[in-house]
């Protein structure tokens, strides 16, 4: 089955800033697939590449099947875009924005849309000025749910939002999942962790993984190792063990390639008189701020080596 | 189709105040426009309606400046956050449904108002249809169109006006070096730029189709920022002066002058030149007389020499004429510019002049003769004519009137005096002439006052009238050829006194 969202080596370069390098994921059909990182990290610059809103620099990306530079007019009556971001037509009262929407879509659903509007409880003789944020959102995905697209790409849908509203939102993305693939992106690991089949990490323009939650979550451990005697931490450790540290005879790390009882069997080999080997799943938050942890701190040494090999003046 | 309706209609329904508004101001000012044409006896009154027509003018245009804007930056195509860009907008649906609706509601109703207009002229609006529909094209082309052009590639009315207030002073700035430098010298007929319209129209079409298309905006920019380079350089090219001499070629030897030019004997060495904005002047009364009848001979430019006894010789480029009618002006003067230094060395002795005229020939067909008019008259071959105050005719036409002479006879007699003896009575003219070139107008009209003068030579002017009901003889005329004549002064001192003027 061909993804429905593919890329290859995308780059983005806003004048020297390289924003997007080499990115490379390819989304299945049907997945809710979440690009989360930190802010700044390019996940903006990512979803209007693949919307063709951007041009990349180099690389390309395929969407539904189309080179991206080929996204325009018709091809969008198969895609929901909503974004934090996005300027809505707001002179126009929610009625008349979905009234003037229907026409471009000729898989419009009126059942659905009285459904949404009732769901969402939206004032429909209001204008989208007068709106709060959480309403507006709310309008902007009634008007991209309605016509069932194939896709549906959210960039930061839920920023901001009470919970209450997030819940509703998320509650709607969900309905439309059996037929419909998801791209979302967001900086909050908590409101995807929950609905997420697939996700991808991005940190400073570099997509450090892209794989499905349930292999994240196999792959990552936080291993906690209870030794005889206090030891001192190995230089040589497997680049696969992140964040190590040792407190008396106690070591933790977190294990991100984790095969199970093989790789207990490989901790208790590197350490003399091990008495205890834990291995406790994470939460994708956990394993997410120890990715970015591990990210930072091997940039800063990168740029320490960088600064100590520096001739001096 | 469906899709360019629904714009169409959600734009109308976002901006019916704004087109409200602007229909309700082309109405008004069609309204008003009769007055261009009614003969007020008070001066304040008419200052007044011609002050409200102009202020109408703005208004109207302002309107639709603003209406451009608004339904362009409707779906901005500068950039990122648009909502429509991620919608299935088709790109040529969207441009028509922003085309239909400028020509729904600028259009449209500037068509009816100019129709309303040459009704409320007398005359048949529907027989100038086609002409009114090339000027509302021509009118679309040098105003509309770049205002769409620039509100493409600006994201609000703001950024708009800001882009729209740079163009102006650029080409306040580009007008200035072009006709400010040098002073006076232009280029002639007919060698009317007819690539500026177009060259317009291409670039502003194709930076507003690619902006549709592609929303490339600082390839749309660089485009309207070469556009303007473009038009200066083909103004530029159309200014040589190389074009005047194959317009109207020189005369054969054996070729009769078609006028004959003399400098006037009793004035022929002026006594002073003047100087101002740092160039000489010589102001040089000439005689023109002789051209055969049932002709008219009209000078578009005119150059001249000056050569030194010792050989040394100075020329001018091709220059314009103020006063273009040879035949008729019998004692008018040319105006020679010189730059001072160039002044100062041959002002020092006697030189030789040679004025050279670049002349349109006329010949007479159609005579009309008829009273002059008591009100208002048709008048054929013209349009509508009424009797000004101070012996003028007050005409408008729908098209443009052909080469015509206007012949009135004065009468030494107050206009209720039943007859003038013929002893009393004198004859005058004055010129209708066409526009050198079709230039869109916001009114369908063509008005003008129809001034006759004469000069009475110290008679009491107040006494002489052009009566209701005395002869009237309007004289067309059409093209025969375009040639060069020329006069030469042997022997001519220049003016040794240079006075400088305001």
């Amino acid at each position: 089955m061909n993804p429905t969202i593919q890329t290859h080596n995308l780059t983005k370069r806003f004048g020297r800033t390289e924003v997007l390098r080499e990115i490379n994921l390819a989304v299945p059909e049907g997945a809710i697939y979440a690009l989360v990182g930190p802010n700044g990290a390019g996940k903006t610059t990512m979803i209007k590449l693949l919307m063709n809103i951007l041009r990349p620099t180099s690389g390309s990306a395929q969407v539904l099947g189309l080179e991206t530079h080929e996204l325009a007019g018709e091809v969008f009556s198969r895609i929901g875009y909503v974004s934090e971001n996005q300027e809505l037509p707001e002179a126009m009262t929610v009625a008349a924005m979905l009234e003037y929407m229907q026409p471009f879509y000729p898989r419009w659903d009126r059942e659905l849309e009285r459904q949404l509007v009732r769901q969402f409880d939206l004032p429909m003789e209001r204008k989208l000025k007068h709106l709060s944020r959480g309403m507006k959102m709310k309008a902007a995905f009634a008007s991209s749910l309605a016509y069932r697209p194939k896709l549906i790409v959210l960039d930061e849908p839920f920023t901001g939002l009470d919970p209450l509203v997030r819940d509703e939102l998320i509650e709607s993305l969900l309905e439309r999942a059996p037929e419909t693939t998801i791209f979302l992106s967001s900086h909050d690991l908590a409101e995807i962790e929950s609905f997420a089949s697939h996700v991808g990490y991005l940190e400073e323009g570099r997509m450090l993984f892209s794989e499905e939650m349930t292999v994240l979550a196999e792959r990552f451990r936080e291993v906690t190792v209870t030794l005889a005697a206090p030891v001192k931490l190995p230089h040589d450790l497997p680049s696969a063990w992140m964040q190590a540290e040792t407190v008396d005879c106690v070591v933790r790390f977190v294990h991100s390639e984790y095969r199970g009882e093989a790789s207990e069997r490989e901790v208790a080999e590197r350490f003399a008189g091990v008495r205890d080997v834990m291995c406790e799943a994470m939460p994708l938050r956990s394993i997410f701020l120890a990715i970015a942890k591990t990210g930072r701190m091997q940039n800063h040494a990168a740029q320490r080596t960088a600064v100590d090999r520096r001739p001096e003046a | 189709m469906r899709q360019v309706l629904n714009i169409f209609r959600k734009d109308t329904r976002q901006y019916w105040i704004e087109i409200a508004l602007s229909v309700i101001v082309v109405f008004a000012f069609a309204l008003v426009c009769p007055n261009q044409w009614r003969v007020f006896h008070d001066l304040s009154v008419q200052n007044r309606m011609a002050f409200i027509l102009v202020a109408l003018g703005i208004l109207m245009m302002t309107g639709w400046w603003l209406l451009i804007a608004r339904v362009v930056h409707a779906e901005s195509l500068v950039g990122d956050r648009q909502f429509w860009i991620t919608r299935p907008y088709e790109w040529k649906s969207l441009l028509a449904a922003k085309l239909l609706f400028l020509a729904a509601w600028i259009g449209v109703p500037y068509l009816l108002a100019q129709l309303l207009v040459l009704a409320e002229a007398g005359f048949h609006p529907l027989e100038y249809l086609p002409g009114l529909l090339v000027n509302i094209l021509l009118f679309s082309v040098a105003y509309l169109l770049p205002m769409v052009a620039l509100a493409t590639v600006t994201s609000n009315f703001a950024r708009l006006t800001m882009t729209v207030l740079g163009v102006l002073i650029v080409y306040i700035g580009y007008s200035y070096l072009v006709n400010g430098i040098p002073h006076g010298y232009s280029s002639a007929n007919p060698y009317t730029n007819y690539i500026l319209l177009p060259l317009l129209f291409a670039g502003c079409a194709a930076a507003i189709a690619l902006q549709y298309a592609t929303r490339r905006v600082w390839v749309a920019r660089g485009l309207l920022l070469v556009l303007p380079i473009l038009m200066a350089v083909s103004v530029a090219a159309y200014r040589r002066q190389s074009l005047v001499d194959r317009a109207y070629p020189a005369p054969s030897a054996a070729a009769e002058a078609p006028i004959s030019i003399a400098n006037i004997p009793s004035n022929s060495s002026p006594n002073e030149a003047r100087s101002w904005e740092g160039e000489d002047y010589i102001d040089l009364p000439m005689r023109y007389a002789d051209a055969a009848k049932g002709t008219a001979v009209f000078a578009e430019d005119f150059k001249f020499s000056i050569t030194a006894a010792d050989g040394s010789q100075w020329s001018s480029p091709w220059q314009t004429m103020q006063v273009r009618t040879l035949n008729q002006a019998h004692t008018s003067g040319v105006s020679l510019m010189v730059r001072p230094e160039l002044y100062a060395r041959f002002k020092t002795a006697p030189v030789t002049l040679r004025i050279t005229y670049a002349v349109s020939l006329y010949q007479s067909d159609t005579v009309t003769k008829m009273a002059f008019p008591a009100g208002d008259a048709e008048i054929p071959g013209i349009g509508f004519c009424s009797t000004g105050v101070s012996n003028t005719l007050l005409c408008r036409a729908a098209q443009q009137p052909r080469l015509t002479e206007v012949t009135v006879l004065w009468s030494h007699a107050a206009c209720s005096d039943a007859q003038a003896s013929p002893a009393s009575t004198a004859e005058s003219d004055a010129w209708i002439e066409p526009a050198s070139r079709t230039t869109p107008v916001l009114i369908p009209l063509r008005t003008w006052r129809s001034f006759f003068y004469r000069d009475f030579e110290g008679s009491d002017y107040a006494h002489w009238h052009v009566c209701p009901g005395s002869p009237l003889t309007l004289t067309q005329y059409h093209l025969t050829g375009r040639t060069q004549t020329s006069v030469t002064l042997t022997n001519f001192q220049l003016p040794t006194n240079v006075v400088p003027t305001s």
